[in-house]
Protein backbone atom coordinates (compact mmCIF):
# COMPACT_ATOMS: atom_id res chain seq x y z
CA UNK A 1 0.00 0.00 0.00
CA UNK A 2 1.07 3.26 -0.91
CA UNK A 3 -0.96 5.51 1.21
CA UNK A 4 0.73 8.95 2.16
CA UNK A 5 -0.72 9.94 5.33
CA UNK A 6 1.74 12.73 6.22
CA UNK A 7 5.01 13.63 4.87
CA UNK A 8 6.33 15.53 2.09
CA UNK A 9 4.55 16.37 -1.48
CA UNK A 10 5.63 18.01 -4.90
CA UNK A 11 2.71 19.43 -7.00
CA UNK A 12 3.42 19.95 -10.22
CA UNK A 13 1.58 23.10 -11.54
CA UNK A 14 0.94 24.46 -8.58
CA UNK A 15 0.29 28.04 -10.19
CA UNK A 16 -2.81 27.23 -11.53
CA UNK A 17 -6.29 27.46 -10.37
CA UNK A 18 -6.54 23.61 -9.24
CA UNK A 19 -2.81 23.72 -7.82
CA UNK A 20 -4.20 26.86 -5.57
CA UNK A 21 -7.05 24.87 -4.45
CA UNK A 22 -4.73 21.57 -3.93
CA UNK A 23 -2.38 23.49 -2.15
CA UNK A 24 -4.92 25.08 0.91
CA UNK A 25 -6.14 21.26 1.31
CA UNK A 26 -3.14 19.76 2.15
CA UNK A 27 -0.64 22.84 3.60
CA UNK A 28 -2.49 21.71 6.81
CA UNK A 29 -1.22 17.37 6.66
CA UNK A 30 1.79 18.09 4.40
CA UNK A 31 4.98 19.56 3.56
CA UNK A 32 4.41 20.66 -0.15
CA UNK A 33 6.86 21.77 -2.81
CA UNK A 34 4.87 23.36 -4.55
CA UNK A 35 6.33 24.57 -8.61
CA UNK A 36 5.54 26.03 -11.58
CA UNK A 37 6.94 27.42 -14.55
CA UNK A 38 6.32 30.56 -13.04
CA UNK A 39 7.71 32.30 -9.45
CA UNK A 40 4.29 32.72 -7.05
CA UNK A 41 5.29 36.35 -6.91
CA UNK A 42 4.98 36.92 -10.61
CA UNK A 43 1.74 34.94 -11.08
CA UNK A 44 0.42 37.22 -8.22
CA UNK A 45 1.21 40.40 -9.82
CA UNK A 46 0.22 39.75 -13.22
CA UNK A 47 -3.40 39.24 -11.09
CA UNK A 48 -5.26 36.95 -14.22
CA UNK A 49 -7.21 34.31 -12.81
CA UNK A 50 -7.96 31.58 -15.33
CA UNK A 51 -11.54 32.70 -15.15
CA UNK A 52 -13.85 35.18 -13.28
CA UNK A 53 -14.17 33.50 -9.76
CA UNK A 54 -10.90 30.70 -10.42
CA UNK A 55 -8.52 31.33 -7.49
CA UNK A 56 -4.66 32.21 -7.78
CA UNK A 57 -2.11 30.41 -5.98
CA UNK A 58 -0.62 32.40 -2.24
CA UNK A 59 2.88 32.38 -1.18
CA UNK A 60 3.76 29.48 0.32
CA UNK A 61 4.73 30.29 4.64
CA UNK A 62 7.53 28.05 5.81
CA UNK A 63 7.61 24.59 5.91
CA UNK A 64 6.18 24.52 2.46
CA UNK A 65 8.35 26.02 -0.48
CA UNK A 66 7.85 27.06 -3.86
CA UNK A 67 10.36 26.29 -7.02
CA UNK A 68 10.38 27.01 -10.78
CA UNK A 69 9.85 23.75 -12.61
CA UNK A 70 9.35 23.57 -16.16
CA UNK A 71 8.12 20.28 -16.21
CA UNK A 72 9.21 19.76 -19.92
CA UNK A 73 12.30 19.35 -18.25
CA UNK A 74 13.50 16.20 -16.73
CA UNK A 75 16.42 16.85 -14.78
CA UNK A 76 14.14 19.64 -12.50
CA UNK A 77 11.12 17.30 -12.61
CA UNK A 78 12.99 14.88 -10.75
CA UNK A 79 15.28 17.33 -8.81
CA UNK A 80 11.59 18.33 -7.61
CA UNK A 81 10.93 14.95 -6.66
CA UNK A 82 13.69 13.95 -4.98
CA UNK A 83 12.74 13.56 -1.08
CA UNK A 84 9.41 13.76 -1.53
CA UNK A 85 6.40 10.86 -0.65
CA UNK A 86 4.12 11.76 -3.56
CA UNK A 87 3.39 13.72 -6.58
CA UNK A 88 0.98 15.47 -8.06
CA UNK A 89 0.62 16.74 -11.73
CA UNK A 90 -2.17 19.06 -12.35
CA UNK A 91 0.23 21.08 -14.73
CA UNK A 92 -1.32 21.89 -17.90
CA UNK A 93 -1.17 24.09 -20.86
CA UNK A 94 -4.22 24.67 -23.62
CA UNK A 95 -3.63 26.22 -26.59
CA UNK A 96 0.40 26.37 -28.31
CA UNK A 97 1.04 23.28 -29.88
CA UNK A 98 4.64 23.14 -29.11
CA UNK A 99 4.27 23.76 -25.64
CA UNK A 100 0.62 21.46 -25.10
CA UNK A 101 2.88 18.57 -26.26
CA UNK A 102 5.64 19.48 -23.78
CA UNK A 103 3.59 20.27 -21.18
CA UNK A 104 0.52 18.00 -21.14
CA UNK A 105 1.88 14.84 -22.58
CA UNK A 106 6.06 15.15 -22.00
CA UNK A 107 5.24 16.74 -18.90
CA UNK A 108 3.09 13.78 -17.81
CA UNK A 109 6.20 11.40 -18.88
CA UNK A 110 9.17 13.57 -16.79
CA UNK A 111 6.69 12.98 -13.58
CA UNK A 112 6.31 9.29 -14.01
CA UNK A 113 9.96 8.54 -15.28
CA UNK A 114 10.78 10.77 -11.95
CA UNK A 115 8.77 8.55 -9.68
CA UNK A 116 10.21 5.60 -10.40
CA UNK A 117 13.39 6.61 -10.72
CA UNK A 118 12.84 8.54 -6.71
CA UNK A 119 10.85 5.60 -5.52
CA UNK A 120 7.52 6.70 -5.10
CA UNK A 121 4.51 5.11 -5.74
CA UNK A 122 1.56 7.93 -5.27
CA UNK A 123 0.78 10.01 -7.82
CA UNK A 124 -2.31 12.30 -8.56
CA UNK A 125 -2.29 13.03 -12.42
CA UNK A 126 -5.05 15.33 -13.33
CA UNK A 127 -6.60 16.07 -16.66
CA UNK A 128 -10.29 17.12 -18.43
CA UNK A 129 -12.95 15.24 -19.41
CA UNK A 130 -13.80 17.19 -22.93
CA UNK A 131 -17.48 17.22 -23.57
CA UNK A 132 -19.24 18.91 -26.57
CA UNK A 133 -15.92 18.48 -28.82
CA UNK A 134 -18.87 18.66 -32.03
CA UNK A 135 -18.39 14.64 -32.47
CA UNK A 136 -20.79 11.48 -31.07
CA UNK A 137 -17.68 9.72 -29.94
CA UNK A 138 -17.00 12.41 -26.78
CA UNK A 139 -20.09 10.55 -25.11
CA UNK A 140 -22.23 14.02 -25.31
CA UNK A 141 -25.39 12.25 -26.84
CA UNK A 142 -24.65 9.46 -23.75
CA UNK A 143 -25.99 9.06 -20.17
CA UNK A 144 -24.74 6.66 -17.65
CA UNK A 145 -21.22 7.49 -18.87
CA UNK A 146 -18.48 5.74 -16.24
CA UNK A 147 -15.63 6.81 -15.38
CA UNK A 148 -13.75 4.29 -16.77
CA UNK A 149 -15.32 5.34 -20.23
CA UNK A 150 -12.41 6.04 -22.49
CA UNK A 151 -11.70 9.36 -23.11
CA UNK A 152 -12.31 10.31 -26.86
CA UNK A 153 -10.44 13.67 -27.35
CA UNK A 154 -10.65 13.54 -31.27
CA UNK A 155 -8.48 15.92 -32.69
CA UNK A 156 -8.54 18.74 -30.00
CA UNK A 157 -5.06 19.88 -28.88
CA UNK A 158 -5.65 20.23 -25.31
CA UNK A 159 -8.04 17.19 -25.05
CA UNK A 160 -5.49 14.82 -27.54
CA UNK A 161 -2.26 16.22 -25.62
CA UNK A 162 -3.67 15.38 -22.43
CA UNK A 163 -5.02 12.27 -22.95
CA UNK A 164 -1.82 10.78 -24.36
CA UNK A 165 -0.22 12.25 -21.23
CA UNK A 166 -2.69 10.01 -19.47
CA UNK A 167 -2.32 6.88 -21.30
CA UNK A 168 1.71 7.58 -20.82
CA UNK A 169 0.95 7.85 -17.03
CA UNK A 170 -1.15 4.74 -17.25
CA UNK A 171 1.19 2.64 -18.93
CA UNK A 172 3.86 3.95 -15.95
CA UNK A 173 1.49 2.85 -13.19
CA UNK A 174 1.01 -1.03 -14.81
CA UNK A 175 4.13 -1.87 -15.51
CA UNK A 176 5.87 0.07 -11.90
CA UNK A 177 3.23 -1.35 -9.58
CA UNK A 178 2.11 2.04 -8.66
CA UNK A 179 -1.01 3.67 -7.60
CA UNK A 180 -2.10 6.82 -9.45
CA UNK A 181 -4.95 8.31 -9.15
CA UNK A 182 -6.54 10.34 -12.22
CA UNK A 183 -9.26 13.29 -11.89
CA UNK A 184 -10.74 14.37 -14.61
CA UNK A 185 -12.61 17.76 -14.33
CA UNK A 186 -14.59 19.51 -16.79
CA UNK A 187 -16.48 22.83 -15.36
CA UNK A 188 -15.97 24.89 -12.63
CA UNK A 189 -18.03 27.36 -10.69
CA UNK A 190 -18.10 28.74 -7.39
CA UNK A 191 -19.85 26.86 -4.88
CA UNK A 192 -22.50 29.61 -4.45
CA UNK A 193 -23.02 29.11 -8.03
CA UNK A 194 -21.69 33.16 -8.38
CA UNK A 195 -23.85 35.18 -10.08
CA UNK A 196 -25.69 32.71 -12.61
CA UNK A 197 -29.56 33.18 -11.86
CA UNK A 198 -31.81 29.96 -9.91
CA UNK A 199 -32.78 27.78 -12.36
CA UNK A 200 -30.13 28.64 -15.35
CA UNK A 201 -28.37 25.20 -15.61
CA UNK A 202 -25.30 23.70 -14.75
CA UNK A 203 -22.95 21.42 -16.59
CA UNK A 204 -23.40 18.00 -15.84
CA UNK A 205 -19.82 17.24 -14.82
CA UNK A 206 -18.95 20.67 -12.20
CA UNK A 207 -17.44 20.80 -9.07
CA UNK A 208 -16.90 24.33 -6.65
CA UNK A 209 -13.69 25.29 -6.94
CA UNK A 210 -13.97 25.23 -3.04
CA UNK A 211 -14.11 21.28 -3.13
CA UNK A 212 -11.68 20.80 -5.33
CA UNK A 213 -8.46 20.54 -3.13
CA UNK A 214 -10.01 17.67 -1.36
CA UNK A 215 -10.46 14.50 -3.47
CA UNK A 216 -6.32 14.99 -3.72
CA UNK A 217 -6.03 15.10 0.16
CA UNK A 218 -8.23 11.80 0.08
CA UNK A 219 -6.27 10.70 -3.11
CA UNK A 220 -3.36 10.91 -1.20
CA UNK A 221 -4.79 9.16 2.08
CA UNK A 222 -6.84 6.19 0.96
CA UNK A 223 -5.39 2.93 1.41
CA UNK A 224 -5.63 0.75 -1.23
CA UNK A 225 -6.58 1.14 -4.99
CA UNK A 226 -8.30 -1.69 -7.19
CA UNK A 227 -6.25 -1.19 -10.29
CA UNK A 228 -3.19 0.50 -10.24
CA UNK A 229 -4.59 3.10 -12.38
CA UNK A 230 -7.86 4.22 -11.39
CA UNK A 231 -9.65 7.55 -13.11
CA UNK A 232 -12.07 9.41 -11.18
CA UNK A 233 -14.89 12.20 -13.06
CA UNK A 234 -14.76 14.70 -10.43
CA UNK A 235 -18.28 15.85 -10.10
CA UNK A 236 -21.21 16.42 -8.14
CA UNK A 237 -24.00 13.92 -8.54
CA UNK A 238 -26.25 16.35 -10.56
CA UNK A 239 -29.98 14.95 -11.97
CA UNK A 240 -29.11 14.85 -15.40
CA UNK A 241 -27.78 11.28 -15.57
CA UNK A 242 -24.84 11.72 -17.46
CA UNK A 243 -22.12 11.53 -14.84
CA UNK A 244 -21.68 10.76 -11.66
CA UNK A 245 -19.78 10.86 -7.92
CA UNK A 246 -20.28 6.96 -7.15
CA UNK A 247 -16.88 6.10 -7.72
CA UNK A 248 -14.85 8.63 -5.94
CA UNK A 249 -17.22 8.31 -3.14
CA UNK A 250 -16.99 4.59 -3.15
CA UNK A 251 -13.42 4.55 -3.33
CA UNK A 252 -12.15 7.57 -1.30
CA UNK A 253 -14.83 9.00 0.69
CA UNK A 254 -15.27 12.32 -0.88
CA UNK A 255 -18.43 14.35 -0.10
CA UNK A 256 -18.92 17.60 -1.92
CA UNK A 257 -19.98 20.49 0.03
CA UNK A 258 -21.55 22.60 -2.89
CA UNK A 259 -24.43 21.03 -5.35
CA UNK A 260 -25.25 23.34 -6.95
CA UNK A 261 -29.25 22.84 -6.09
CA UNK A 262 -30.31 25.93 -6.96
CA UNK A 263 -28.68 26.05 -10.35
CA UNK A 264 -31.25 23.57 -11.55
CA UNK A 265 -34.35 24.47 -9.94
CA UNK A 266 -37.27 27.00 -9.87
CA UNK A 267 -37.22 29.13 -6.87
CA UNK B 1 -2.56 7.68 -56.46
CA UNK B 2 -0.02 10.46 -55.28
CA UNK B 3 1.84 9.31 -52.11
CA UNK B 4 3.32 11.19 -49.35
CA UNK B 5 5.86 9.21 -47.65
CA UNK B 6 6.86 9.99 -44.35
CA UNK B 7 10.55 8.88 -42.70
CA UNK B 8 11.88 8.53 -46.32
CA UNK B 9 15.69 8.50 -45.50
CA UNK B 10 14.70 6.07 -42.91
CA UNK B 11 14.85 2.01 -43.56
CA UNK B 12 11.27 1.04 -44.57
CA UNK B 13 10.26 4.49 -45.85
CA UNK B 14 12.88 4.02 -48.33
CA UNK B 15 12.11 1.15 -49.45
CA UNK B 16 8.52 1.68 -49.61
CA UNK B 17 9.14 4.75 -51.84
CA UNK B 18 11.54 2.38 -54.19
CA UNK B 19 8.94 -0.01 -54.41
CA UNK B 20 5.90 1.96 -55.04
CA UNK B 21 7.14 4.44 -57.36
CA UNK B 22 6.27 2.43 -60.70
CA UNK B 23 2.40 2.38 -59.72
CA UNK B 24 2.16 5.94 -57.97
CA UNK B 25 3.38 8.99 -57.99
CA UNK B 26 5.56 8.88 -54.83
CA UNK B 27 6.91 11.83 -53.31
CA UNK B 28 9.77 11.07 -50.34
CA UNK B 29 9.36 13.76 -47.14
CA UNK B 30 12.96 13.03 -45.17
CA UNK B 31 13.50 13.07 -41.85
CA UNK B 32 16.20 14.94 -42.03
CA UNK B 33 15.04 17.52 -44.18
CA UNK B 34 12.18 18.41 -42.70
CA UNK B 35 10.90 18.48 -39.15
CA UNK B 36 7.18 18.03 -39.16
CA UNK B 37 5.98 18.67 -36.10
CA UNK B 38 6.37 22.70 -37.88
CA UNK B 39 2.98 22.96 -39.45
CA UNK B 40 4.79 25.45 -41.86
CA UNK B 41 6.85 22.51 -42.92
CA UNK B 42 4.29 19.83 -43.52
CA UNK B 43 1.42 21.87 -45.31
CA UNK B 44 2.95 22.25 -48.40
CA UNK B 45 3.88 18.47 -49.10
CA UNK B 46 0.19 17.34 -48.43
CA UNK B 47 -1.55 19.16 -50.82
CA UNK B 48 -2.76 17.38 -53.82
CA UNK B 49 -1.86 13.92 -51.82
CA UNK B 50 -4.14 11.39 -52.38
CA UNK B 51 -2.60 9.22 -49.28
CA UNK B 52 0.39 9.66 -46.72
CA UNK B 53 2.08 6.79 -45.69
CA UNK B 54 3.68 7.79 -42.40
CA UNK B 55 6.71 5.22 -41.50
CA UNK B 56 8.62 8.37 -39.94
CA UNK B 57 7.53 6.91 -36.36
CA UNK B 58 8.58 3.30 -37.09
CA UNK B 59 12.52 3.67 -37.86
CA UNK B 60 12.83 6.66 -35.53
CA UNK B 61 16.50 6.77 -34.97
CA UNK B 62 18.26 7.05 -31.33
CA UNK B 63 17.40 10.20 -29.66
CA UNK B 64 16.51 11.94 -26.34
CA UNK B 65 13.14 11.00 -24.73
CA UNK B 66 11.53 14.16 -25.11
CA UNK B 67 12.41 14.22 -28.38
CA UNK B 68 11.22 10.62 -29.19
CA UNK B 69 8.01 11.24 -27.61
CA UNK B 70 7.61 14.77 -29.22
CA UNK B 71 8.56 13.45 -32.79
CA UNK B 72 6.03 10.67 -32.79
CA UNK B 73 3.14 12.71 -30.99
CA UNK B 74 3.28 16.43 -31.66
CA UNK B 75 4.38 15.25 -34.95
CA UNK B 76 1.91 12.89 -35.62
CA UNK B 77 -0.86 15.32 -34.86
CA UNK B 78 0.37 18.08 -37.07
CA UNK B 79 0.76 15.66 -39.59
CA UNK B 80 -3.00 14.89 -39.69
CA UNK B 81 -4.17 18.25 -39.18
CA UNK B 82 -1.74 18.76 -42.36
CA UNK B 83 -3.38 15.80 -44.45
CA UNK B 84 -7.34 16.67 -43.20
CA UNK B 85 -6.58 20.86 -44.26
CA UNK B 86 -5.50 19.30 -47.61
CA UNK B 87 -8.57 16.70 -48.05
CA UNK B 88 -5.53 13.75 -48.05
CA UNK B 89 -8.17 10.49 -47.54
CA UNK B 90 -6.16 8.83 -45.75
CA UNK B 91 -3.13 8.09 -43.68
CA UNK B 92 -1.36 4.64 -43.39
CA UNK B 93 1.01 4.47 -40.16
CA UNK B 94 3.76 2.40 -40.08
CA UNK B 95 3.45 1.00 -36.87
CA UNK B 96 4.85 -1.70 -34.11
CA UNK B 97 3.95 -5.11 -33.06
CA UNK B 98 6.61 -4.58 -30.08
CA UNK B 99 3.17 -3.14 -28.64
CA UNK B 100 1.91 -7.01 -27.64
CA UNK B 101 5.80 -7.87 -26.30
CA UNK B 102 4.71 -8.16 -22.55
CA UNK B 103 1.71 -10.61 -23.64
CA UNK B 104 3.02 -14.57 -22.95
CA UNK B 105 4.67 -15.83 -25.72
CA UNK B 106 2.43 -18.44 -26.58
CA UNK B 107 -0.25 -15.99 -26.59
CA UNK B 108 -1.71 -16.07 -30.65
CA UNK B 109 -2.66 -12.17 -31.11
CA UNK B 110 -4.93 -10.47 -33.22
CA UNK B 111 -6.23 -6.96 -33.90
CA UNK B 112 -8.80 -7.03 -31.40
CA UNK B 113 -5.95 -7.24 -28.52
CA UNK B 114 -5.54 -3.95 -26.20
CA UNK B 115 -1.69 -3.13 -27.07
CA UNK B 116 0.57 -2.87 -24.57
CA UNK B 117 3.43 -0.61 -24.43
CA UNK B 118 6.36 -0.95 -22.44
CA UNK B 119 7.10 3.03 -20.45
CA UNK B 120 9.98 3.91 -22.41
CA UNK B 121 10.11 6.25 -25.41
CA UNK B 122 10.83 2.93 -28.23
CA UNK B 123 7.62 2.13 -26.91
CA UNK B 124 5.64 4.67 -26.30
CA UNK B 125 5.80 6.20 -29.48
CA UNK B 126 4.21 4.02 -31.51
CA UNK B 127 1.28 3.93 -29.35
CA UNK B 128 1.06 7.54 -29.04
CA UNK B 129 1.29 7.62 -32.76
CA UNK B 130 -1.78 5.06 -33.08
CA UNK B 131 -3.83 6.94 -30.92
CA UNK B 132 -3.46 10.23 -32.52
CA UNK B 133 -4.35 9.09 -36.05
CA UNK B 134 -7.53 7.10 -34.03
CA UNK B 135 -8.51 9.89 -32.82
CA UNK B 136 -8.46 12.03 -36.06
CA UNK B 137 -10.33 9.31 -37.82
CA UNK B 138 -12.81 8.77 -35.47
CA UNK B 139 -13.63 12.35 -35.25
CA UNK B 140 -14.13 12.71 -39.08
CA UNK B 141 -12.99 14.00 -42.01
CA UNK B 142 -10.07 11.60 -42.59
CA UNK B 143 -9.54 7.96 -43.06
CA UNK B 144 -6.57 6.22 -41.21
CA UNK B 145 -5.10 2.37 -40.42
CA UNK B 146 -2.49 1.22 -38.59
CA UNK B 147 -0.11 -1.35 -40.34
CA UNK B 148 1.54 -3.43 -36.92
CA UNK B 149 5.04 -4.79 -38.37
CA UNK B 150 7.65 -6.79 -36.36
CA UNK B 151 11.17 -5.61 -36.22
CA UNK B 152 13.13 -5.24 -38.73
CA UNK B 153 15.66 -8.04 -38.94
CA UNK B 154 13.74 -10.18 -36.58
CA UNK B 155 11.98 -13.69 -37.19
CA UNK B 156 8.49 -12.31 -37.28
CA UNK B 157 9.71 -9.36 -40.21
CA UNK B 158 7.64 -9.98 -43.48
CA UNK B 159 9.52 -10.64 -46.49
CA UNK B 160 10.29 -7.11 -48.23
CA UNK B 161 7.13 -8.35 -51.20
CA UNK B 162 4.71 -8.99 -48.10
CA UNK B 163 5.43 -5.62 -46.65
CA UNK B 164 4.94 -4.27 -50.37
CA UNK B 165 1.72 -6.02 -51.15
CA UNK B 166 -0.31 -5.17 -47.63
CA UNK B 167 0.98 -0.90 -48.34
CA UNK B 168 -0.64 -1.45 -51.85
CA UNK B 169 -3.26 -3.30 -49.93
CA UNK B 170 -3.71 -0.33 -47.90
CA UNK B 171 -3.86 2.55 -50.70
CA UNK B 172 -6.58 0.32 -52.04
CA UNK B 173 -8.47 -0.24 -49.39
CA UNK B 174 -12.30 0.77 -49.26
CA UNK B 175 -13.70 2.44 -46.54
CA UNK B 176 -17.20 2.35 -46.04
CA UNK B 177 -19.36 6.12 -46.34
CA UNK B 178 -20.52 5.28 -43.05
CA UNK B 179 -17.88 2.78 -41.53
CA UNK B 180 -15.23 2.70 -39.37
CA UNK B 181 -12.41 5.22 -40.11
CA UNK B 182 -9.94 3.94 -38.23
CA UNK B 183 -8.25 0.28 -39.32
CA UNK B 184 -5.57 -1.58 -37.84
CA UNK B 185 -4.02 -4.88 -39.26
CA UNK B 186 -0.97 -7.64 -38.54
CA UNK B 187 1.37 -8.40 -40.69
CA UNK B 188 4.18 -10.99 -39.83
CA UNK B 189 6.04 -14.35 -40.52
CA UNK B 190 5.17 -15.41 -36.87
CA UNK B 191 2.02 -17.30 -36.00
CA UNK B 192 1.97 -14.98 -32.94
CA UNK B 193 0.26 -12.67 -35.31
CA UNK B 194 -2.14 -14.59 -37.52
CA UNK B 195 -2.08 -11.63 -40.35
CA UNK B 196 -5.53 -13.37 -41.42
CA UNK B 197 -6.88 -10.14 -41.80
CA UNK B 198 -4.40 -8.16 -44.00
CA UNK B 199 -4.78 -11.74 -46.06
CA UNK B 200 -8.36 -11.00 -46.59
CA UNK B 201 -8.59 -7.51 -46.79
CA UNK B 202 -5.10 -6.32 -47.89
CA UNK B 203 -4.73 -8.95 -50.38
CA UNK B 204 -1.23 -10.48 -48.68
CA UNK B 205 -1.92 -14.31 -50.00
CA UNK B 206 -0.91 -17.45 -47.88
CA UNK B 207 2.17 -18.09 -49.96
CA UNK B 208 3.50 -15.22 -49.54
CA UNK B 209 3.59 -15.34 -45.65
Amino acid sequence: MAAVASGNVCVFGAGGPVGAMVAHALRETYTLRLTDLKDVSEILKENKPQSRFAPLPEVPEAPHSWRCVDVSNYEQVRSAAEGMDALINVSVLRHSLAPAFQVNTIGAYNVMKAAVACGIKRVIHTGPRHTRLGFEGDYWPDFGIPDEAPLHPGSDLYALTKHLGGEIVRVFAENHRLEVLCFLFTSFRPGDGGEAADGSGVHPLSIAWEDTGDPFRLGLQVAALPNPYEVFDMTVDLPHGKFGTGKAQRLLGWQPRYTFDRLFQKT
Amino acid sequence: MNVLITGADQPLGKMLCRSLADRHSVKPLDRAGCDHREPDRVSAPCQGMDAIIHSDVFDAPDQPDALSLDWAARGTYVLMQAARDAGVGRVILSSRLSLFDTYPGHYVIDETWKPQPLPHPDSLAPYLAELTCREFARQGGICSLALRLDRPGGPGYPVQSDVVTAFEGALALSFEPNGYRWRVYHLSKSDRFPDTLAGRELCVTAEER
